[in-house]
Order: C-alpha cells, then structure tokens, then sequence
C-alpha cells in the first residue's frame, strides 16, 4: 500500500507540474495588456511601463514562471492586482462558498443517486423503475442554468419562498444559509444524482447476475443482506470513480452557479481574473483547483485500492 | 402500465408548462410603490432607510477613480465629492469649489472652495489638500490632464490659483470633474495607491463601511456631512446606501424582481426594457447628458497604399452599413442613429452634416472608383471585442453584401490593442465607444492623438488638430459652435473619419422607491447621495 501511494503521489506532482506550465504559458498567450487594463490606457507610456516593471512583467516568462511557481510552492501565491489583495487571502475567503456548494452538492448526489440507482436495479422493469429512470434521463439531459433560471422564477419571483442570490456562510446565519443553498444545491445535484442513479443501477443489475449473488440467495439470507451485503458493496467499485469526478465537477465548475446565484466563490474569481488579465490570480487558482482535483484523485485511487485489493496488487 | 403512462404523461406536461411559464418574462412582479422616479413626493424627503443597488461591472478602483470606467465613478460618488458638478443642463457649476472663476485672457482659474469641510478621516478640506491631490495624480501618471497647466498654488486657505499655458474650454473639466475628484491626500501619504484603491476617503455624504471586490461596497451615513437642505435638516436622508456586485445581469434582474435591489446601474437595454414593460422606473433623463457613448468605427492604420487610406472605400464602408437597422437590432429601438461625433440633440451636433445614408448601390459604385471589382475585392479587418460580436457580424454581413472580403479579428482588449499599436498591420476597422462631447475628444484630435483616428490619415495636414484647436480655444460659444460644425463637415463629409452606428444612453432602472436621486439627470457618472430618500 506504500508504495502504491508513493507511486501515486510522484503521479501527482508531475502532473501539477505540468498543468503549471500549461496554465502559465496559456495565461500568457492571451493578448492584452495587464497595465492597461487595471489602469486604463490614458496613462503616459512611461508610467505604464514603470508599472510594467514594478509588476515582474519585463522579465523573461521563463524566469517569471520559477519565481510564481517558487513562490507559490512555499505557500505565496502573490499578489492579485485585479483583486488588490494576496491571492492566498482571496482564496481563503472565495474557497469556503465553493466548498459548501460542491461538497454539499456533492453528497446529495451521492446518497440520492445511489439509493435511486439501487431501488431502479432492485426493482427492474416495475413502474418506480421506469418513473426513476426516465426522470434520471431528464435530469442528465437538463441544462443547469435553465433548471437555476426555471427555480428562481417559480420559488423568488413569484412564489418569494426562496432568495434569488447571495451566500451567507452558515456559521454566521444558518437559517439564512439554508435557504441560500437549497436552490444552487438543487441545480448542481440534479445532474449527479442522475448520473449515480444510471450508472449505479447498470453496475448493480450486473453484480445481481452474478454466481455469488445466486449462491447467497441459495443459502437462504434474507433479501436485504444479499442486496445490502453483497451486491452494493462490490456494485460500488465503479462508482467511486465517479464519486471523484463529481467532487472535481462541483468544485471546479461551480462557475455557472455561482453566477446565476451572484454567489461570490472560486469560479467568479477565475472569470473575473480573466477578463482583467490578472495573470497571478489566474494562473495560481488554475493551479489551486488542480491541486483540489488531484487530492480527490488520490483519495478515489486509495478508497479505490481499499476496496479492490487487485488494484493493489497490480 | 397504462396508469404508468398518463403519471408519465402528467409530469412532462407539468415540465412542459413550467418552462414555458419561465420563459414568459416578468409575470405580475410590479416594484414597490408608485410615483414619480426623480420628484420629490409631495409629503416630501424621509429620513432613515437602506438604498440597496446592483453595479454590473467589479469595483476595483473606486478610492482612485480616475481614468475608471463610469460605474466606479457612479459608486465612488456615495463617498467622494468633486470640486464642481454638472447641473442638469450638462454645465459646469461649483460643488466643493463653490465658485469657479475662470479668466480666459489671464489664462487662469481660481476655485474658492467651500470652508469648514472634513474628510472622513477628519483631515480638513482646503487649498493645500486640493493641491496635495494634484501632485497624486502627476505622480502616478495623468501629467495628459496638466498638460495645459503652467502651475496650481493655494493663494489662500480657501483658494487654489490654476495657471494655465492657454486657455483651453475644457480646462474646467478637467480640473474640477475628471482630476477633481477630491480624495484625502493624508489617507493616500499614509498608506499608497493600492490602499487607496479600495478605500474611498473623500468628502461625501456617506463613509465607506466595507469594500470586498467582486462582492459589495457598503456606505454608511456621514453624521459630520457638511451640506444641510433648504429646511435646514441635516444631510443625507439615507442610513445607508449598500452597492452589490453582480456578474450576471439576470442575477440582479431577478434580485430587483423580488424586491432585494431598489435600483440597477446600466442593465442591457434588453433587460432595460423588460424590466420597464414589467412597470418598474426608468431613472434620468433622455439627453446629452446622459448618453454613454457611440457604438461606431474607426478607420485605423490606414497608411498610405492601403485601402482605408483611400477616401473612397472609407465612403463607401459608411454607406454599406444600415445605422437605423443596427439599432432596431441591437438597443431594442432605444439607441440613437447619428451620423457624427456629436448625437443629434447635443450642442455638438451639425444638422447640415450629410453623412452617408445606407446606400449598398452608392457603395459598390464607390468601390468600382477606388479601383475593386469581384475579382479584386477590397480587403478589411474588423477589429472588436467580444462584447459587441453579435453587432459586428451584422456589419460584416452588410460589408460583404456591398462587395468587400471582411475579415474578423475578436480582440479581448480594443484600447490596449491601439494604444500599443496592435491593430492590424495594413487595414483594419475598429469600434470604440466614442464620447459625444466636444471637451473629451482631445484623443482624437489633439496634437498627440492616443487612439486610431490619427492613424487614418494625417490629421495635422488635413487641418483637423488646427480646428479642434481653434474649438478649444475658442474665446466665445458662438465662435465655438461654429468651429464645432466646420470640424463635423470636416470630419464626416470632406474626410470620412469614421463610421458611427447609434448613441447608446446610460440607463437606470429601479423600483419607483428612489427619490431625488439624479441619477442619470448629471452627466452619467454624477448623482446626488445627499438628496436622496427612500419612500417608504
């Protein structure tokens, strides 16, 4: 198990390493000006460029890149200019948003996809099969900023149960989170649960096929522990993987709802950072929520290696 | 199963009318309250309540707002006060400066300003802090706005002298409104420029309470404000006025709708019109004063031997292009076609200016005089951002119907892409928000224009920087209009400098709730915080 974690982690630094430099270098091709676009262009071209130099952007981009990385490495993620302040202090106070939204969303998938999934396999060809998993297809098939849109019609605009935008962390009012996250959570679950339910039901019928299944039947268990005890835990090997992707999706891609929401996390950060040229920002948030993504890899990849000794082995 | 069916059924037409009833707009969402958007209300200003409003753009610079963009103008007002105003006819009068003399034979201004005011930071406002503001400006890199001036010196503790080299009619702009805008000097010495970008220490009615970009700018009031009403009460009315940034404009649509917003800063005129069909309040008016800027073209590095040099492919470019389609098509109707600089109904307009009426047999014949065919057509790039890329499709459609080969080429900065020369090498078309009045077009025609309109062709030989010249100095206003409708000929008919569409305005819309606000009644960056009250 050691060595497959060593393996696993030099994995993941290289890869790190490697969508740093692509992150970088990919920032910087994007034309514009970053002076020009934090200081407007009716500066005089001299203080543009004594700005230009104050910023470290005159420096050759291979020296640029070892000083951001080096820096960033020891944990100074530098300073945003679009921002004005470090971009650690602009993470930690953007992240915790996007955390709550994606880890929360996260678990509603989870459990609900898998109970779905497992109610659709065990229940295969009755009508809460079919009802289940047409709307499974619905839910894949639904675009979420329409389903955010179609929500803050229904329950703000005309029904005013609901806030239509904002974020309150719950430490600070818990009521009023809540009912801050129930719309965001819902449009970034609906997806997930879709998908858990699809895949956790194939996965399932092919456990339920299986000789062991029949033979656990045989020896007379109840239902419940041939389903529960046998089929689910080796059905959920596939789905870890997914478990890992959904924790990067909600994590990384929570852009879209937390602009429908006006909510002020991670991916308004990295939007807003590209339109205004803030290389720094940009280019260690990328790095950032690789590093998020890559650590949800590896604990996929361990729990993976837990449950299936092969993995191990191999 | 065929129970299954109809449920089945019954949920996707329950979907079905969902969606449509989403897609259906507004619904019966009318604002709060009723009357009229800038009148006071007959029972007259109340005191106490929370203005709560929605800017579309992110904050970043409001403490130093010089050379930002005219939403962090709108916001840093709550807090920060100019040495003049503009009055609702778009003058000029004395704010913080309470009288404005002006001396065109001297040349020379001198600002008498008002005594007895604090910062919020309780330094004192007088000629030295006026100075003291000043010098920060020139030592970060706006010596373009002082060009013109010889020196500023207090000559009294209520009194700054301005030298100028000569009389130019913008002087007073530039002095009192751009660089007037009166930051504390102490703050700035204190700490430094980025500090002060986040820290709107000035004069006004309300003090900065929280400023977190990309999220909010809190204001609270400022129980030491210096102005008091005609009744003698104490200003402002409002406890505090609360601005909430949104990236997305549905997000504040919606946050209007409920109720959470009482007013929105410059939504798109689509959301602008939704929002006014669905009986919420247009704030400002429909007037020079208020017109944001002219979505049109430039012609841009056309040097000699290219085609844009040419006088007549430029002609021809302006008559290809359907204006009052482009505006029906793009600001709902409410855009204004203009064929110059100056929007009809501005003091800068020339009515006799003929301008290119869209003419696709005019400007194919024209292009056949400049020497294209089918077989040789002439070649031009479209320079523009991503913002305006539905607008320019259209244009390049239109382009190509009148016979040219249109290529495209979508920049993510227009200004940064001229200014350092970017633009395409041999031909290129840009658009660029032109402002409309005469005072702010120095970029153009000034003798070191910043922007692409000297690239078109040599303004100083074809007289234009000379007559703008004579505009600026012009020692009376009717000398001045006359001068300003020579240049509109000039420019547009003997010339063809540019190509604009339609004037855009400055929208406002809110809830009905907002009284005496003067938004959008100043120029589009000024309003009165001090005046304005919420009806309850």
């Amino acid at each position: 198990m050691g060595r497959f974690l060593l393996k696993r982690l030099f994995q993941t630094i290289i890869i790190l390493i490697i969508i740093s430099i692509l992150a970088f270098s990919l920032i910087h091709i994007i034309p514009g000006d970053p002076v020009y676009a934090m200081l407007g262009t009716d500066i005089t071209k001299e203080y543009h460029d004594q700005v230009y130099h104050s910023m470290g952007l005159d420096l050759p981009l291979v020296q640029q890149y070892f000083r951001w990385i080096s820096n960033f490495v020891q944990g100074k993620m530098g300073y945003s200019y679009h921002f004005k302040e470090d971009v650690l202090t602009l993470v930690q106070r953007r992240l915790p948003p996007t955390l709550i939204l994606g880890i929360t969303s996260a678990i509603f998938s989870v459990v609900l996809g898998l109970l779905f999934g497992i109610i659709t396999a065990v229940r295969r060809g009755k009508p809460i099969d079919s009802i289940l998993t047409v709307l499974a297809n619905i839910g894949i098939a639904t675009p979420i900023f329409w389903l955010a849109v179609l929500l803050v019609f229904i329950f703000s605009i005309n029904l005013k149960w609901l806030p239509s935008w904002g974020f309150t962390l719950p430490w600070v009012d818990f009521a009023k989170s809540m009912k801050q996250l129930i719309m965001p959570v819902i449009c970034m679950s609906v997806g997930g649960i879709a998908s858990y339910t699809r895949q956790t039901r194939s996965s399932m019928l092919e456990v339920i096929g299986q000789d062991y299944i029949r033979t656990a039947r045989s020896k007379g268990l109840k239902e419940s522990k041939v389903i529960m005890g046998h089929a689910v835990k080796n059905a959920l090997i596939p789905i870890l993987t997914l478990i890992g992707l959904t924790l990067r999706n909600s994590i990384g891609g929570s852009a879209i709802i937390e602009r429908v929401f006006n909510i002020s996390g991670m991916g308004s950060v990295m939007v807003e950072a590209l339109g205004s040229r803030d290389y720094i920002a940009l280019q260690s948030g990328i790095v950032f929520l690789a590093l998020i993504t890559c650590i949800c890899n590896l604990l996929v990849d361990i729990a993976y290696a837990y449950a299936d000794p092969r993995i191990r082995l191999d | 199963m065929k129970k299954f069916a109809k449920a089945l059924s019954l949920l996707l037409v329950v979907a079905m009318v969902m969606s449509l009833a989403a897609c259906g707009g507004g619904g019966n969402n009318t604002p709060a309250n009723g009357g009229n958007n800038n009148n006071a209300a007959p029972s007259g200003p109340v005191k106490g309540g929370t203005l709560k409003l929605a800017i579309l753009v992110t904050p970043n610079q409001s403490g130093f707002p010089i050379s930002t963009g005219t939403d962090q103008n709108v916001l840093a007002t709550t807090a920060m006060e100019s040495l003049g105003r503009y009055d609702d006819k778009g003058n000029i009068v004395g704010f913080l400066a309470k009288e404005i003399i002006t001396d065109p034979a001297a040349p020379s201004i001198v600002l008498k300003l008002q005594e007895g005011v604090k910062y919020h930071d309780g330094s004192a406002f007088n000629a030295k802090a006026v100075c003291d503001v000043y010098d920060i400006l020139l030592e970060n890199g706006r010596q373009a706005n002082f060009a013109n001036v010889e020196k500023y010196e207090a000559t009294g503790e209520y009194e700054v002298t301005i030298k100028l080299k000569e009389w130019r009619s913008d002087a007073v702009e530039t002095l009192c409104i751009t660089c007037g805008k009166m930051f504390s000097p102490a703050e700035y010495r204190a700490h430094d420029l980025n500090w002060m970008y986040t820290h709107i220490t000035g004069t006004g009615p309300f003090v900065q309470e929280e400023f977190t970009i990309g999220e909010k700018v809190t204001f609270k009031r400022n129980e030491n404000y210096w102005q008091k009403d005609a009744a003698g009460n104490q200003l402002p009315y409002l406890d505090r006025v609360e601005w909430y940034v949104f990236d997305d404009q549905t997000a504040a649509v919606n946050a209007l709708k409920t109720g959470d917003l009482n007013l929105i800063v410059y939504p798109s005129m689509q959301n602008y019109k939704t929002l006014l069909n669905a009986g919420f309040e247009r704030y400002g008016v429909d007037s020079c004063a208020n017109i944001a800027g002219i979505l049109g073209m430039f012609f841009a590095s056309g040097k000699e031997g290219q085609s844009v040099s040419n006088l007549k492919v430029r002609q021809a470019i302006c008559y290809a292009i359907n204006n009052d389609a482009l505006k029906t098509a793009f600001t709902e109707g409410l855009g204004v076609v203009t064929n110059q600089l100056g929007v009809p109904g501005t003091r800068e307009n020339n009515p006799n200016v003929k301008g290119y009426p869209y003419d696709v047999a005019k400007a194919k014949a024209l292009l056949k005089e400049a020497g294209y065919d089918e077989n040789n057509k002439c070649e031009v790039t479209l320079t523009f951002t991503s913002a305006f890329e539905n607008v320019f499709t259209a244009v390049q459609r239109q382009l190509e119907e009148a016979g040219f080969k249109v290529n495209i080429d979508l920049t993510a900065n227009i200004g940064d892409k001229l200014v350092v020369g970017g633009a395409d090498p041999y031909v290129s078309i840009c658009w660029w928000s032109a402002p409309t009045s005469y005072s702010a077009w120095f970029r153009y025609f000034s003798a070191h224009p910043t922007t692409m309109v000297g690239d078109a062709l040599d303004l100083k030989a074809a007289g234009v920087i000379d007559l703008y010249d004579k505009i600026m100095t012009a020692p009376d206003a009717d000398t001045q209009k006359k001068l300003l409708d020579e240049l509109a000929v000039k420019c547009v008919d003997e010339l063809c400098l540019y190509c604009p569409f339609y004037a855009t305005l400055s929208y406002y819309i809110g809830d009905k709730t907002v009284k005496d606000s003067d938004f959008g009644m100043r120029g589009n960056t000024q309003w009165t915080p001090e005046t304005t009250w919420l009806q309850k």
